[in-house]
């Protein structure tokens, strides 16, 4: 029992990472899965942070609420840039949402009743790790009935081909706009969670490169399903930690780790159980075909 | 009533006329072919129907619904399903799920119905899977329900496509060289199915089609375009010796 107790010592913020990396990822997933890569992220975890720390801060308001009504201003805010910014692709919605992620930053650090660029303290502390790991686990159900269903097939759809997906009824904007919205709500819990869970924020936590990061969580892992991104934050979670007894090379194992899964493995960790299937049908399907031309 | 009527529909790209004026009304039941030679503005034509393109004068009625002016999403909803002549399936999903698509909106429960694995949502999904699979057989697919869209062949994903327009139980059913790169005998399968589908009642199917022959045995009514404009319109005997069709196709006889 003391072993378990002092390994949580030690690495109980770790472990809180995991959660709360593999919910970022998944919330970059869900744009994603509609083909849109928007890097917000970030942005709306500020707002989540933000928002419920300044809440239970100046008015009082108890901790579970004040983190469901920061995740309402989060996902407003989320449906009044979206309607304009998801009728953007690829690059451009890559660079308009850094630009918003920014943007909520810089406001962050000038705004004096937010703390500024000291940040704030003094945050009253409520979040137990189990919270985000039962976050994590809602999620995940949600993603599995999700993908079970008529939203989430219409998501992968619209993510394949747009005008396809358009000529089988399904109004593409309107699931886009739901998707960013839905995103940005998992990231603003996330803000919640963190600022409660620390005590401490600032307007450093939520740079681009952050932003960029959770990014290669979901790539790393896979866009395959919802397991990938997940799978995907854990492993670059740990990696750094595990190679801890490297010091400064540590990054490089990362580095290069990234390097490999992108070459090796273009569609993720999660697709190594495809490597061995593949190589069962290629075996099957020995007889030239047309398929890859 | 007719199920779907051009009037008039003009197109231009530049300073090309795509399509220039083409009326003509298509009968609850019909097999109408549109054939005409490459250029001619038949793909302009059905992105016009469809709602991917929009018309620059004249109007398209379907089923007493003026959709000139209507999205894609909201024609697909009228009842229009189609194919493409460049394959556009959902090639990371498998056969089965691109089916289900197709279906989409014959589905009506929520997301609070999926969370909560309601019944509206298991006995929905259960009767989709179930139709799919009929789908998936009647276009000779069921042994391929599981593998992904993008490893079919040319002619599998063919029917594939066709199997994802059907699924949205569409009245009218628009078909793009549906027989292109078939060979003769998967093209009289083709030809046999479409007859027995549109024999099984509410459905009526727009077919464009380069196969001449396989056209004035399969359709009811066939329009002939080139350049844009509406050539002649008719039966396909009566299309068949039409002297302007012929010169379209064959040249001019000094």
């Amino acid at each position: 029992m003391q072993t378990v107790l002092d390994f949580f010592g030690s690495y109980g913020y770790l472990i809180y990472l995991l959660a709360q990396n593999a919910v970022l990822a998944l919330s970059v997933y869900i744009t994603l899965m509609a083909g849109q890569l928007s890097i917000a992220c970030m942005g709306f975890m500020a707002i989540g942070a933000y928002s419920s720390a300044l809440l239970s801060m100046n008015a009082g308001v108890p901790y579970p609420l004040s983190l469901v009504l920061a995740a309402l201003i989060s996902a407003s805010v989320a449906f009044l840039i979206g309607k304009p910014i998801m009728r953007l692709k690829g690059v451009y919605l890559a660079i308009t949402t850094v630009g918003f992620g920014e943007l909520v930053r810089f406001t962050a650090l000038n705004w004096d009743y937010a703390g500024g660029a000291m940040g704030l303290s003094g945050i009253p502390a409520a979040t137990e790790t189990w919270h985000v790991f039962a976050f994590l686990l809602l999620l995940i159900y949600g993603f599995h009935q999700l993908q079970r269903s008529r939203h989430g097939r219409a998501l992968v759809a619209i993510g394949r081909d747009e005008m396809a997906a358009r000529s089988m009824g399904i109004p593409t904007t309107r699931y886009k706009i739901a998707a960013f919205v839905a995103g940005a709500m998992m990231a603003s819990v996330t803000g919640s969670f963190a600022a409660h869970h620390t005590n401490y924020l600032s307007p450093s936590e939520f740079s681009f490169s952050t932003a960029v990061l959770v990014l290669i969580y979901a790539v790393f892992g896979g866009l395959g399903s919802h397991w990938g991104p997940v799978l995907g934050a854990i492993v670059l979670t740990m990696l750094p930690e595990v190679f801890r007894f490297l010091h400064d090379w540590r990054m490089i194992i990362y580095g290069v780790s990234v390097l490999i899964v992108v070459v090796f493995l273009p569609d993720g960790l999660l697709e190594v159980r495809k490597l061995f299937r593949r190589r069962k049908d290629r075996a099957a399907h020995a007889a030239p075909s047309m398929e890859g031309l | 009533m007719s199920l779907l009527k051009l009037d008039g529909v003009s197109r231009s790209f530049g300073g090309v006329k795509a399509v220039n004026g083409v009326s003509f009304l298509v009968e609850p039941g019909q097999l109408y072919g549109v054939i005409g030679p490459n250029g001619a503005g038949k793909t302009t034509l059905f992105n016009l129907i469809t709602g991917l393109t929009r018309p620059d004068g004249g109007s398209v009625v379907f089923g007493g619904v003026e959709t000139t002016r209507k999205s894609p999403e909201q024609i697909a909803q009228l009842g229009i399903a189609r194919t493409y002549q460049t394959i556009r399936l959902f090639d990371t999903m498998t056969v089965r799920e691109n089916v289900m698509v197709g279906g989409h909106i014959g589905l009506s429960y929520n997301l609070f119905d999926v969370f909560t694995v309601r019944r509206r949502y298991r006995q929905s999904e259960r009767a989709l899977r179930e139709r799919v699979g009929g789908l998936l057989q009647t276009v000779g697919l069921a042994h391929r329900a599981e593998d992904q869209a993008g490893a079919l062949s040319y002619g599998e994903q063919r029917r594939l496509e066709l199997a994802r327009a059907l699924a949205a139980k569409p009245s009218l059913l628009m078909l793009d060289e549906p027989a292109a790169g078939m060979n003769t005998r998967e093209a009289i399968d083709l030809s046999n199915l479409l007859r027995q589908l549109v024999a099984a009642g509410d459905l009526t199917v727009l077919i464009i089609e380069h196969n001449v022959k396989l056209m004035m045995g399969l359709c009811d009514r066939i329009a002939v375009m080139n350049f844009g404009q509406k050539l002649a319109e008719g039966l396909p005997a009566e299309v068949r010796k039409n002297p302007r069709v012929v010169e379209a196709y064959l040249g001019k006889s000094e």
